[in-house]
């Protein structure tokens, strides 16, 4: 059981990193407070695992046959790789970092299950920029109907409302898809598909609740600034993209498909990028981080 | 009012119970100055009934402030509104501090001036006005508000032509220097009415700005 333990550290540090994907537009605009929205999305996302998870998990655990070691090595590998770039203070793909780590230690083996790496690929370059059509898209059909709402208490109710919805739309989402991510590669040689589901539910919200307000300040504020509305928008659309690729069963990263929502809804409204260097750290952070992974858990692999 | 709660309710009621104060400080300053000029009647309790009632909008800024502070509505609205509310006190301040002037330095406003000061007094006031039902109808129907802030804007312009006309025509006049200094300060103040309610419609403008989408 001990080698579950990198699992549980990858959970956590998800809980802490990719909240912020979930609600951080929200809080920031200050559409909810920063307790209500831990704690709710804690509960879906724990939720969202154990009811969504399982196609996610199944993937994970074919990507590359491993022994219950080599599966926690690879955990090791992206945790590692997620904390550095944490320290860089770059967005995260916690998915990105566990493939990273799985196919690091594959790759010397000679075990990669390329059919299902193409998958996971395609899926990757597709979260940002189908988050970014379905902002857009969701923006131009939504804004037309809320600019009729001409009362401000009206108005306020209403984004009240959709931060709760989709704030727990997005947390059931990011649990079922990246509880993967979390406890996939011991699914089949440790675990079954519902204690792999509960025990990577229950570790991500553990890192939603202790430690997510420090990445939630820093992606908040530095993408675009957006008001509440399209704040809302981007939230919804980082929801659904991470939502359909949880049915198709492939983990995605949240903060990718937030920062394609973000620039969906900006360029909706026509707001201009605040920060174009900033976007160019967050792509460097997107090819990194796979990379880094593999580069460590073949490491370690190599050294046990 | 249907879909605020109770507490944001209760909070709109006293800042319209504020505008209210600061609308009956205009109208006392306005009987001062009308009593003041013509030189008859007790203008001196027009003044305690001008200075009591700017008292009682500070109080009730001052209890719709700390109802805000217990978290009613949401915290982006809560700083605009907060900011709002200030800046339609201040104008019941000027017309207060008009009034005190006036009464404390017994200006002698020149004749041929007079019927213009009164004009200029009730153009200040019908600008409040305007900023009072573009606040009023913020809550419930933005478009009628951004009508209102036009109709603000209009009126103190209107209001500023005829401070500098009036200037003009006082400097005109063959008076003592130190009686034009005087009633030139005067004025300004007079006038500073429609302009801090036009800074203050600003503010609902900023308002129904942020909330386009």
């Amino acid at each position: 059981m001990l080698y579950i333990i990198p699992s549980l550290l990858l959970g956590w540090s998800l809980g802490a990193n990719n909240t912020s994907s979930v609600v951080g537009p929200a809080v920031m605009n200050r559409l909810i407070s920063f307790w209500k929205a831990v704690i709710i999305t804690a509960v879906f996302v724990t939720l969202g695992s154990i009811v969504g998870g399982a196609a996610g998990l199944r993937t994970i655990s074919s990507l590359s046959s491993s022994s219950v070691a080599e599966s926690s090595i690879a955990i090791l590998g992206g945790a590692v790789a997620v904390i550095i770039m944490t320290v860089l203070a770059l967005p995260v793909s916690i998915s990105q970092a566990v493939v990273g780590g799985i196919l690091g230690i594959g790759l010397l083996k000679g075990s990669v299950n390329w059919g299902v790496l193409e998958k996971i690929v395609i899926c990757w370059v597709t979260t940002p920029v189908g988050a970014l059509v379905i902002g857009f898209v969701i923006y131009k059909l939504t804004s037309p109907f809320f600019s009729k709402i001409r009362s401000i208490a009206l108005q306020d109710r209403v984004l009240v409302i959709m931060t709760w919805i989709i704030g727990a739309y997005g947390a059931y989402s990011l649990g079922a898809n990246n509880v993967a991510n979390v406890t996939g590669a011991f699914v089949g040689n440790l675990l079954s598909v519902q204690q792999a589901a509960l025990i990577g539910g229950l570790a991500i919200a553990s890192g939603t609740l202790t430690y997510s307000k420090k990445v939630m300040t820093t992606v908040g504020k530095k993408i675009i600034e957006l008001d509440s509305f399209s704040s809302l928008i981007s939230m919804l659309a980082e929801a659904l993209t991470v939502w359909i690729y949880s049915l198709v069963g492939v983990p995605v990263s949240a903060s990718q498909a937030i920062v394609g929502g973000v620039l969906g809804a900006g360029l909706a409204k026509g707001t201009n990028l605040a920060d174009r260097k900033m976007l160019y750290r967050i792509l460097f952070g997107w090819v990194g981080t796979p990379v880094i992974a593999g580069l460590i858990s073949s490491l370690l692999y190599l050294l046990v | 009012m249907f879909f605020f709660g109770k507490k944001e309710s209760e909070i709109i009621k006293t800042f319209m119970k504020h505008l209210d104060a600061v609308e009956e400080t205009l109208l006392a300053f306005r009987d001062f100055m009308s009593m003041y000029l013509d030189g008859e009647g007790d203008f001196e309790a027009l003044a305690e009934k001008a200075v009591e009632a700017e008292s009682k909008a500070d109080r009730l800024r001052r209890s719709t402030e700390t109802m805000m502070y217990s978290g009613a509505f949401l915290p982006n609205f809560r700083g605009d509104l907060l900011g709002l509310i200030e800046s339609v006190d201040v104008i019941a301040d000027r017309a207060e501090t008009v009034v005190r002037l006036v009464n404390l330095q017994k200006t002698e406003f020149p004749d041929d001036i007079k019927e213009d000061v009164k004009e200029q007094v009730k153009i200040s006031i019908k600008t409040y006005r305007a900023l009072k039902k573009a606040i009023k109808t913020m809550f419930e129907d933005m478009d009628e508000s951004a009508k209102c802030i036009v109709e603000t804007e209009k009126l103190e312009h209107e209001e500023d032509e005829l401070e500098w006309r009036l200037i003009r025509r006082l400097f005109s006049l063959d008076v003592d220097r130190a009686v034009k200094l005087e009633v030139r300060e005067l004025i300004g103040l007079i006038g500073d009415i429609a302009d801090l309610s036009e800074d203050a419609s600003d503010r609902v403008e900023i308002i129904l700005l942020k909330r386009r989408v």
